[in-house]
């Protein structure tokens, strides 16, 4: 889509325009949806992100500045958007002991055979603690300071999840080597500062 | 720093997820519930852009209304401003002076000035006994009653007594008989009092008192401010309840906060800060969350402390014998500083979350509507006891949970006028 046409369908946008909406919806949906679904658990999840993402973008297009490039506005609507639908969920620290990783060089070898579906998965494995901070962190390049900022966790619980995320990536891409996509199970949430989890607790005690 | 290896590894991932090779496929049912999405923000938008811009407008037109009263108010003032007056008693404020010789035409009947709303021009009381009490209300003479006061009070019956910037009115009690008084009363005195009140002159401070030794009076004009704003504080505690959608399972909640009021004729614009303590219980179903629970809860148990900075206008309906209503409206800002959310599950070994603590994430600003009457009791000159039940109605979703949360009550307060601590 060129960028006039997009220009045209951004100010049919601001007019409330359907047809417009939905001629942008549509061209914009596999962009927006190949950033929800790498921070989502699934398609379903993804989905629902990018729906509210789009539904942010319509309804704040008076804010988009046309100087700037739409596709970068838009994506970073659905990075935060992605961030609040996990929000509670993103200063839990898992406590399942991993292993040693001490085969990244195997891992490289398999993971560059993988496709995009492949890799996908195996990040959406990922529990959402960890899934977050290696989007932010290896794909969308923000530093430790920057992602602690915006998950409100100490720049250090970025770190160690970073490291737990390259960890289990790494010990699904032996699997995968192996057995295909490894199954992952991760222990239970402990939890963190002001916002969400501090009172999370499992209910009684009791898991079933 | 990254190791070499932890790099590679980024970078794979990197490479192939920042730019699928494959766009995922489009389809129809996201974009039907992106519609969906669309449409119910339509048809949400007019009922609170309505109920915004149909508060906006009421609050204009009590204000052009209220300004457009005391231009006419001001118009049918005299336009001179004095008068002889006994020296003593002198008040800048409310400058009364009383000009001898009188005329005296023997007669209980007043004779009505002329209509003067023209403004300026004299007007002559005629009075034909020292225990007639007589009002003068800007280009009007009011008739008084002929009760006789007892101690140092006076009866004031003028069925026309309103907001009367002064009164004649005998006190042969205090006086000789052939001596009249002439109290002239600033508009927040007056406001306390009203038709059918028995005036204590005790109250009325030597400012508002004026003395003249003969019993027929030519009074020329009298200049009191009536609309002088009278400003107010008040100390209030409520309890209230509190609903989702309804109050059909409401919650007791408490509030207490001060307010500073300011009152310009019948008009009172109040703002203050209230801290609230608000418990309500919703249905899963109307609490929003992004956390996707496995098993969802049956309802929300919430217990929020909110921060309510209120910015109302009233106006006042009756006023008598000390007794005031008024009918307010106006719009609530809610700053959110501590919410907390208890999940509750049909069984209690559910595996999910307790709860939630949220601090100071939320503040929704002119996001509730005001609605409230308050009933106002004069205890004396400088404290009143106000009783105001008011309803909240939400313009926007409250809180993390994002729910239409309202709140009815009864607040009880004492109202301090400041201005009875001006010096005159």
């Amino acid at each position: 889509m060129g960028e006039e046409e997009l220009q045209q369908l951004i100010e049919g946008c601001k007019n409330q325009d359907r047809k417009c909406q939905k001629m942008l919806y549509k061209a914009l949906y596999g962009f927006a949806m190949g950033i929800c679904l790498r921070y989502a658990g699934n398609r379903y999840e993804a989905s629902e992100i990018m729906n509210t993402g789009f539904f942010k973008a319509m309804t704040n297009m008076h804010k988009y500045d046309p100087a700037k490039p739409f596709k970068a506005w838009l994506g970073r609507i659905m990075m935060n958007t992605s961030i609040d639908y996990y929000r509670a969920n993103l200063k839990v620290a898992y406590t399942e002991e991993l292993d040693q990783a001490d085969h990244i060089g195997e891992c490289e070898t398999v993971s560059s055979k993988l496709g995009y579906d492949e890799l996908l998965k195996l990040v959406q494995k990922l529990p959402e603690a960890y899934r977050t901070v290696f989007n932010l962190f290896a794909i969308d390049g923000y530093t430790h300071e920057e992602i602690g900022e915006m998950l409100g966790i100490n720049p250090g619980t970025s770190k160690s999840n970073l490291h737990k995320a390259r960890q289990k990536l790494q010990k699904m891409l032996l699997s995968t080597s192996g057995t295909g996509v490894g199954e992952i199970r991760h222990s239970s949430i402990v939890a963190i500062r002001q916002t969400d989890v501090t009172d999370i607790y499992f209910n009684k005690g009791f898991r079933p | 720093m990254k190791s070499t290896e932890e790099e590679g590894l980024d970078n794979i991932f990197k490479q192939r997820l920042k730019e699928p090779d494959s766009a995922a496929e489009y389809r129809e049912s996201d974009w039907d519930a992106f519609e969906q999405m669309l449409d119910g923000e339509e048809k949400k938008r007019p009922v609170i852009l309505w109920l915004r811009i149909a508060g906006g407008i009421a609050a204009a037109l009590l204000l052009v209304f209220g300004w457009l009263y005391m231009q006419t108010d001001n118009a049918t003032k005299p336009a001179k401003q004095n008068m002889a007056v006994s020296p003593a008693v002198k008040d800048t404020a409310n400058a009364v002076t009383i000009t001898t010789p009188p005329i005296v035409n023997n007669t209980d009947n007043v004779t009505p000035a002329q209509d003067n709303k023209s403004g300026g021009g004299e007007h002559q009381i005629t009075v034909g006994s020292a225990k007639t009490p007589y009002a003068v209300k800007g280009g009007h003479i009011l008739a008084m009653s002929k009760h006789q006061p007892k101690g140092r009070s006076a009866i004031l019956s003028a069925h026309t007594f309103r907001h009367d910037t002064a009164v004649l009115v005998n006190d042969n009690d205090v006086n000789n008989k052939s001596t009249v008084t002439l109290a002239a009363i600033s508009n927040n005195k007056i406001d306390a009092y009203g038709i059918n009140h028995v005036i204590d002159f005790s109250e009325l401070k030597n400012d508002t008192v004026v003395s003249a030794t003969d019993i027929s009076t030519t009074i020329k004009g009298i200049q009191i401010n009536k609309h002088r704003p009278q400003y107010a504080i008040a100390v209030l505690a409520a309890s209230n309840i509190n609903g989702v959608n309804s109050f059909k399972e409401a919650e007791v909640g408490a509030d207490v906060g001060l307010q500073f009021s300011v009152s310009v004729s019948k008009f009172t614009f109040t703002t203050g800060a209230v801290y609230a303590k608000t418990p309500y219980l919703t249905p899963f179903s109307s609490y929003h969350t992004a956390y996707p629970f496995v098993v969802n809860p049956v309802n929300v148990s919430a217990d929020c402390r909110v921060l309510d900075i209120p910015l109302n206008i009233a106006y006042q309906v009756y006023s008598k014998s000390g007794n005031k209503f008024s009918v307010g409206s106006g719009l609530s800002s809610y700053i959110m500083l501590k919410e907390n959310y208890r999940y509750n599950y049909a069984t209690p070994y559910t595996y999910g979350p307790q709860g939630v603590n949220i601090v100071n994430q939320n503040q929704h600003f002119l996001g509730v509507l005001n609605l409230n009457t308050t009933y106002q009791r004069r205890l004396s000159s400088k404290l009143s006891l106000d009783i105001q039940p008011y309803l909240k109605i939400p313009l926007t979703d409250i809180g993390y949970s994002r729910v239409k949360l309202q709140t009815a009550g009864v607040a009880f307060g004492l109202s301090w006028n400041l201005n009875s601590l001006a010096k005159p």
